[in-house]
């Protein structure tokens, strides 16, 4: 247990003076006039006013009294987790996950995956920890610093970051409550490096892409001789991959008509209606090289439907692809190409998927700049070797159990008054009789 | 029969008016006088009064007059009754409510009260301070209005002395009579039973009326409590601890107070203050009956 205001245990002092009264407000024992004391005999019965307080359970009263409101006067607070002593140490440690991280590394490896490999390092090396990958560092901040707050140990902040410009500065550091240590440790990223290639999850909502689709090539459906001919496309930007066999998993597929499975997907697929589909098939009608390698095309022989993706230009509809969701997979999207692979048609669809689907960059990401060292070690502090005293982001839960502590000690208080003034009430009528009797006498 | 409570009676300003009230009640139950004669002499014929001996009826004028007289005897007429009221400071107690003083004064009353209207003669006796104090015993209302007056203006004080009262009042009694000590009898006991023995060896009709109060029963504290002799000033300490001990010692008293005066031939009765006082002597006058 610890306590918030422990300067108010100086006030456990207090509890002398019920005692000092008792004491002193001994009076010798009351007299009484009394017919005869011949019935009474040899006494021993020893004078105790000198050596026996009065009322001994009215004063314990009294004194459960003050005791308990000094205890609800510091404070008292339950630690909750792990041990109180001054060697255990809690970490939150926060992995950057925003976009410049998916960036390589001068070993190769991506940042992302060093930080959460040196995030494990140092979970491993605390008490107790929790990592959390956040896109937003200083919108984690504070809710780390309330986890810190509910551990009733030791804290520290660990940041995994490349720390690029923006991503994080002074002030944000500065809302960490100083009684926990903040600790910065930098992954080194080539600032030159694109974004290296690797398996990014779809639906990736901590990242800043905009794309609900992480950036990876579309599954080709075509038929086999027809890969030479697709690496042969002239392509403005993208190259094209291998035709891969097809994986159910694959968001995106595009079909060729020389594909074996063209038809039969064609037959069995449903109009999109993900959002994301309907977000893709929106983009690539309005991608541009698409819709001039569409110009050059020739009409074909698919028919218009409502999935149809259709380049409509003042005189010529042209159905350029069509879009369905392949049975079986509510989440892929197959869009169907009218022209062979190869041609150019096929290579502007394949590079219009893959510019459609890649994430796009924030604003700030664009500043491969990063927080120089001198700054980033001025930042940093170890932790405190008190105990958090107060919460400061917010913790309702901390300051709440502390809270009905305290309730409960003042409702102690309440109680023992009450039964005070009983005490002091309940005498035997025949003995306050006696003793008026006594006075008048 | 319903009775005023002691606290009511003793309420009573008027001891007169309150012997009076305590004496109706007796009458109420119809019961027999207290106060026997011992002459067989006969003087004359009165009418028949409540209270008066069945023995002493005369049948034969009832046959020839269909009324009732009581044939009187020269002793009856004049039986003389010495009321010994114990005025000691201990008899003081209760400080509030009825004390056991008021309760002697109002029985002490009540009693003269009694024998005066069945035209005995009665005196009283007591102890004023070391001085003995009395009034002797005669016949007449105008003797009991001063009696009684005399008894209201009787306070509790000192000691006394009962064997020295008992044995005053036996001689003040020229023939043999009646002597009715009304006292808590905590002085003396011995002393008081050899005088009470000697008066009644001598032919006196002797009563003892012990008086005490429920709370000096037990020890009417808790805690610790210093107790100061009424009539000595000595002190002493009394925890609760003592009370089993206390109690034994005083049933003990009574039970020697009861087995003594029996033995001794003296009618005795225990009267406690919280009883109304016209059922104490109800069931003194029953016994004596």
């Amino acid at each position: 247990m610890s306590w918030d205001n422990g300067a108010a245990w100086l006030g456990i002092g207090f509890i002398a003076l019920p005692i000092l009264i008792h004491l002193l407000g001994r009076r010798p024992a009351r007299v009484l006039r009394f017919p005869t004391l011949r019935f009474l005999g040899a006494t021993t019965v020893l004078p105790l006013r000198r050596t026996r307080v009065q009322d001994p359970l009215l004063l314990a009263v009294r004194i459960g009294i003050l005791g308990a409101a000094v205890a609800a006067f510091a404070g008292p607070r339950l630690d909750e987790g792990g041990a109180a002593d001054i060697g255990s140490t809690a970490r939150v440690i926060l992995v950057d996950t925003s976009r410049s991280m998916l960036r390589a590394t001068p070993t190769g490896a991506r940042a992302i995956d060093v930080a959460h490999q040196r995030a494990d390092s140092f979970a491993r090396g605390a008490t107790i920890a929790t990592t959390l990958d956040v896109g937003d560092l200083p919108r984690a901040l504070p809710g780390a610093s309330a986890w810190l707050a509910r551990q009733g140990m030791r804290g520290e902040v660990v940041i995994v970051s490349d720390f690029s410009v923006l991503a994080v500065d002074s002030a944000d550091v500065a809302l960490i409550p100083e009684q926990f240590g903040v600790r910065l440790s930098r992954v080194a990223v080539s600032t030159d490096s694109a974004t290296a290639p690797g398996p990014a999850a779809a639906g990736d909502a901590t990242s800043d892409a905009i794309s609900p689709v992480g950036s990876h090539a579309p599954t080709l459906f075509a038929a086999a001789g027809d890969s030479a001919r697709l690496r042969a496309t002239r392509s403005a930007a993208e190259s094209l991959v291998p035709i891969a066999p097809p994986a159910i998993s694959d968001s995106i597929a595009i079909a060729f008509p020389s594909s074996a499975q063209f038809e039969a997907l064609r037959r069995a697929s449903a109009p999109p209606r993900t959002a994301w589909m309907v977000d893709l098939v929106a983009r690539l009608r309005r991608d541009s090289l698409l819709v001039d390698a569409a110009w050059l095309a020739p009409p074909d022989s698919l028919a218009r439907s409502a999935r149809t993706l259709a380049v409509a230009f003042a005189t010529n509809d042209h159905v350029v692809v069509d879009a369905g969701v392949a049975p079986g997979a509510s989440s892929r999207l197959v869009l169907f190409a009218a022209a062979p692979p190869g041609s150019v048609l096929a290579a502007a669809l394949v590079a219009a998927t893959r510019r459609a689907t890649a994430p796009i960059a924030a604003p700030w990401e664009a500043d491969r700049r990063v927080i120089d060292d001198r700054r980033l070690a001025a930042w940093q502090r170890p932790p405190s070797t008190e105990r958090p005293s107060s919460v400061r982001h917010g913790d309702a839960d901390a300051s709440m159990g502390s809270s009905r502590l305290t309730r409960a000690l003042w409702g102690l208080v309440l109680l023992l008054l009450g039964l005070e003034t009983w005490l002091r009430r309940d005498r035997p009528r025949r003995m306050q009789t006696l003793i008026a009797d006594d006075r008048a006498a | 029969m319903s009775a005023l409570s002691p606290e009511v009676v003793a309420a009573i300003d008027d001891l007169e008016l309150a012997a009076r009230i305590v004496v109706e009640g007796l009458r109420t139950g119809g019961h027999r006088s207290p106060f026997h004669g011992y002459s067989t002499e006969f003087r004359q014929h009165r009418p028949y009064r409540a209270g008066d001996d069945l023995k002493h009826l005369d049948w034969k004028v009832y046959a020839r007059s269909d009324r009732l007289y009581t044939r009187q005897f020269r002793e009856t007429t004049n039986l003389s009754v010495m009321i010994a009221l114990d005025t000691s400071a201990s008899m003081d107690f209760p400080a509030t409510g009825t004390s056991k003083f008021r309760y002697a004064q109002i029985v002490a009353a009540a009693l003269a009260y009694l024998a005066s209207d069945q035209g005995h003669a009665v005196g009283i006796m007591t102890m004023e301070g070391e001085r003995l104090s009395y009034g002797a015993a005669r016949a007449g209302r105008v003797h009991l209005r001063s009696l009684l007056a005399h008894l209201d203006r009787l306070a509790p004080a000192g000691r006394w002395d009962p064997a020295r009262v008992v044995e005053r009042a036996a001689r003040l009694l020229r023939r043999r009579g009646m002597i009715i000590v009304i006292s808590d009898f905590y002085d003396d006991d011995d002393a008081t039973q050899r005088a009470l023995r000697r008066v009644a060896q001598r032919g006196h009709d002797v009563a003892m009326l012990q008086v005490l109060s429920r709370d000096e029963l037990d020890l009417p504290f808790t805690g610790q409590m210093e107790l100061e002799d009424a009539e000595s000033g000595a002190r002493r300490l009394a925890d609760t601890a003592m009370a089993a001990a206390y109690q034994s010692a005083v049933d003990g008293f009574l039970a020697r107070c009861r087995t003594d005066a029996r033995a001794a031939g003296i009618d005795y009765n225990l009267m406690m203050t919280d009883v109304a006082p016209q059922l104490a002597l109800r069931d003194f006058l029953v016994r004596r009956a």
